[in-house]
C-alpha cells in the first residue's frame, strides 16, 4: 500500500511529464482499436445487411451499383428490366421465391421501394423469423398504401393513417407525384439495416404514380410507348431488380450460369460483391493496424526510457528510501508501479478514447446509412488491448529492475 | 553494542587502481552513547556509515551489533535491519519531493509491511509542534526552508525508536543558528530514546558538542 502511495505521489510530482507519457500512449491505443472496430464493425453491419439478399437479379452494368443501390439503398439505379423477367424466375424450377422491387421515386429523401407483398414472408435463412416484421398497422395491399421503415416512421412523423406526396427520383428534390397520395397503413420493426429508411408500397403504385404523370418533355416527344401504356398492361413496367431466393446452391450456380448468357439481365451474389469489397478494404485496414502497432510499440519503447531515465534522475529518493528501510524489492515494486500505473492510465484512457470515437463515427455512419454498425466488439480489440498492458508491464519490468538493483551507496551524497 | 574490527572497504577504479575509502582499525559504541566522527574530507566518514547501516559491504573486517555479524548477513536480512533499528540522517535532501511533512516522517514506520501506529501519529503531531512545524505538517518539502526540512529529517529518522541513528554532516548546509538549533534537537532526542548516535562531521565546532570523538585518517592509496 505504502508503495503505491510512494509512486503515485512520485508520479504527481512530476505531472506534466507523466501526463503526456499517458496522452502518447493513449493516443497510440485510441488508434488501434479506433481501427480494428471499425474494421470489425463494418464488415458485420454490411453482411448484416446484405444477408437477406441471396440472389439480386437487375439490368446489366456494373454489379457494385446493383448492391449498393438494391441491398443498401446507395447510389442510382442501373436501369429497369422487363418485368417478364421476374416472372419467368418465380416460375422457374431452380428459384423458391423471385420478389420484383423497383426503385426511382423518394420522399423527403427516404427511398420508395416497389415491390410485392411476398417481401413481408422472405427469409434471410430457412427458420429464422421473416426479414422484415409489421410493427403497427398491416402489409400494404391496395395501390398507394405504404408501410414506412422504423426509421423512416420516426424521422418524418408519419403515423398510421398519415398521407403523404412522393417525388420522382432516389433523393429529396426531384419534382411531386401530384394526385397521388400514399397513405400509411403499416409501421416496420427495426431492422438495423438500410431498410429502416425506406418506403415499402407496391410496384403498381410506382407504375401508376409514372404513368399517370404527364411528362412535359415525354409528351414534346412523340413517345409512342408512354402513350400505349394504361394499367392493365404490366408487361411493359419494369422492375429494377429482382430479390431471388434459389432452391439451394447448386441452382444458385445453375441460374448464374443461365445468366451469363442472358443479353437482358445480370446476376450477381450481394454476399460475394460485399466480400470483394471488404478484400480491397482489408488491405488498408490491415495498413493501419500496422501503424497503430508500430506507433503503440514506439509508445511504449519511449515510456521504458523515459522511466529508466526518471528513475535513474531521482537517485535522491532511491538513497532516501534505502536509508528509511526499504529493501531493493521495495525500490523495484515502487518504480515498477509508477510504469503500471502510467502506461495502464494511457491504455484506459486510450480504450475509452478509441469507444468513444467509434461510438460517434458509427452514429454519423448510421444516421446516413441506416446500418446498424454496433457488432460484437471484435477478439483483436481484446487481444491489443491485453497485449499492451503486458508490454506496458514489461516496459515497467525493465527500467525498475535495473535500477533498483544498482547500489544506492555509489550514488549516495552526503 | 556496536563494535568494528579491521573494517577496509576498497574501490576498484576502471583504470585499474585501487582506492581505500574507509580503513578502521577498531571502534566500539555502547547502547546510548553520542560519537562524533571527525577527520577531513575523503577520509572515509561517508563509507563508514554507509557501511555499519548495510547500504554497502565491506571488503574486508568486521562489524558486529550485540556481537552478530551483521555485515555477512544477506542483504533482505540487512534490509529488515535496518528498518527496525536505524535511522539516517543525510545532509540535505533527506525528504522525498512527492510527500508531505507527516507523510516524509511517517513512511520510515511504514516500510518492511508495518504500519505506523497510533502512538507514532500521535507521536509525529508531537515533535512537530515541538519544532515549531506543526502548521506546516501538511506542506511539501520544497515548501520549507533547509534548515526546516532537516527538523523534519531528525524526526523521521527517530520514529521507529531505533536503536541507532546514523547522521552524515546533518548541519553541513545550514547556517550556525540552525545547525545549533539540529544538533539539540538530535542530541536531545536521542537521549531520550536511549540511541546509539554516530555524527559525522569535519567541522570542529559540530564535533566539540560531542564527548566522545573518533578521528579518522585519510586512508592511503594502492597502485594495483
Ligand atoms: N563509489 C565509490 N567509488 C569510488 N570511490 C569512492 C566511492 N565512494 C567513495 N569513494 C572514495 O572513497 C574515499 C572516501 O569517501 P567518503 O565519501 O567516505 O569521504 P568523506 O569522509 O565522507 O568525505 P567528505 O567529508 O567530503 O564527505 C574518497 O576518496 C572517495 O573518492
Ligand atoms: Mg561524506
Amino acid at each position: 500500500m505504502i508503495l503505491w502511495l510512494i509512486a503515485w505521489r512520485n508520479l504527481w510530482a512530476k505531472p506534466l511529464q507523466n501526463l503526456l507519457t499517458v496522452a502518447v500512449v493513449a493516443t497510440a491505443l485510441a488508434m488501434t482499436v479506433l481501427v480494428m472496430l471499425v474494421a470489425a464493425s463494418v464488415h458485420y453491419g454490411l453482411v448484416r445487411a446484405t444477408e437477406p439478399f441471396d440472389l439480386l437479379v437487375g439490368a446489366k452494368g456494373s454489379p457494385n451499383q446493383l448492391v449498393l443501390n438494391t441491398v443498401f439503398l446507395q447510389d442510382a439505379p442501373i436501369g429497369n428490366i422487363d418485368y417478364a423477367i421476374a416472372a419467368e424466375l418465380a416460375a422457374s424450377p431452380l428459384v423458391d421465391t423471385a420478389i420484383a422491387m423497383g426503385f426511382g421515386d423518394n420522399y423527403r429523401g427516404y427511398r420508395l421501394v416497389g415491390t410485392e407483398p411476398a417481401l413481408f414472408e422472405h427469409r434471410g435463412k430457412a427458420g429464422q423469423p421473416p426479414w422484415l416484421q409489421i410493427d403497427q398497422g398491416r402489409p400494404f395491399q391496395a395501390p398507394f398504401e405504404a408501410v414506412l421503415g422504423a426509421k423512416t416512421a420516426k424521422e418524418t412523423g408519419l403515423k398510421l393513417g398519415g398521407q403523404f406526396v412522393s417525388s420522382h427520383g432516389v433523393v429529396a428534390g426531384g419534382e411531386t407525384h401530384a394526385g397521388h397520395a400514399y397513405t400509411v397503413v403499416g409501421i416496420l420493426r427495426p431492422v438495423g439495416g438500410p431498410y429502416d429508411q425506406a418506403i415499402l408500397t407496391s410496384l403498381q403504385s410506382i407504375w401508376q404514380a409514372h404513368s399517370h404523370e404527364p411528362e412535359p418533355k415525354a409528351q414534346a416527344a412523340v413517345s409512342p410507348a408512354d402513350g400505349a401504356d394504361d394499367d392493365d398492361d404490366d408487361h411493359d413496367h419494369g422492375a429494377t431488380a429482382v430479390l431471388v431466393k434459389p432452391k439451394g446452391y447448386a441452382e444458385a450456380l445453375r441460374l448464374y450460369q443461365q445468366f451469363q448468357k442472358d443479353r437482358r439481365a445480370q446476376l450477381v451474389f450481394p454476399s460475394q460483391v460485399v466480400a470483394n469489397l471488404f478484400a480491397l478494404l482489408g488491405q488498408g485496414e490491415k495498413a493501419l493496424s500496422l501503424i497503430g502497432y508500430s506507433v503503440l510499440a514506439m509508445a511504449l519503447l519511449l515510456v521504458s526510457f523515459s522511466m529508466y531515465w526518471s528513475s535513474l534522475s531521482r537517485t535522491r529518493d532511491r538513497a532516501i528510501l534505502r536509508a528509511v528501510g526499504a529493501s531493493w524489492t521495495d525500490i523495484f515494486w515502487i518504480i515498477l508501479a509508477e510504469g503500471v500505473l502510467v502506461v495502464w492510465s494511457g491504455v484506459l484512457a486510450g480504450v475509452l478514447a478509441g469507444h468513444g470515437l467509434f461510438s460517434l463515427l458509427t452514429a454519423l455512419l448510421q444516421q446516413k446509412t441506416g446500418i446498424a454498425f454496433a457488432g460484437p466488439f471484435p477478439l483483436a480489440e481484446a487481444y491489443a488491448v491485453a497485449g499492451a498492458l503486458l508490454v506496458g508491464l514489461l516496459a515497467a519490468v525493465i527500467p525498475a529492475w535495473s535500477v533498483a538493483r544498482r547500489s544506492i551507496a555509489e550514488n549516495l551524497e552526503a | 553494542m556496536l563494535t568494528i574490527q579491521k573494517l577496509i572497504k576498497e574501490y576498484r577504479h576502471p583504470n585499474g587502481e585501487t582506492i581505500i575509502a574507509a580503513d578502521i582499525r577498531e571502534l566500539s559504541v555502547g547502547q546510548g552513547e553520542q560519537l562524533a566522527l571527525a577527520g577531513p574530507s575523503g577520509c572515509g566518514k561517508t563509507t563508514l556509515l554507509h557501511l555499519i547501516a548495510g547500504l554497502a559491504s565491506p571488503t574486508s573486517g568486521e562489524i558486529r551489533w550485540d556481537g552478530e555479524r551483521i555485515d555477512s548477513w544477506p542483504e533482505r536480512k540487512r534490509d529488515a535491519w535496518r528498518a527496525g533499528n536505524v535511522g539516517y540522517i543525510f545532509q540535505s535532501f533527506n525528504l522525498l519531493p512527492g510527500l508531505d511533512v507527516t507523510e516524509n516522517i511517517l513512511v520510515a514506520a511504514a516500510l518492511g509491511g508495518r504500519k505506523p501506529d497510533a502512538g507514532q501519529h500521535r507521536w509525529t503531531d508531537e515533535m512537530l509542534a515541538r519544532v515549531g512545524l506543526a502548521e506546516r505538517a501538511r506542506h511539501r518539502p520544497s515548501r520549507l526552508s533547509m534548515g526546516e526540512q532537516q527538523r523534519v529529517a531528525v524526526i523521521r529518522a527517530l520514529i521507529n525508536s531505533p536503536r541507532l541513528i546514523l547522521a552524515d554532516e546533518p548541519t553541513a548546509s545550514l547556517d550556525r543558528d540552525n545547525a545549533a538549533i539540529i544538533l539539540e534537537l538530535l542530541q536531545a532526542l536521542c537521549r531520550e530514546k536511549g540511541s546509539m548516535l554516530i555524527l559525522a562531521s569535519h567541522d570542529r565546532d559540530v564535533t566539540a558538542r560531542f564527548e566522545r570523538l573518533h578521528e579518522l585518517k585519510r586512508p592511503g592509496r594502492n597502485p594495483v
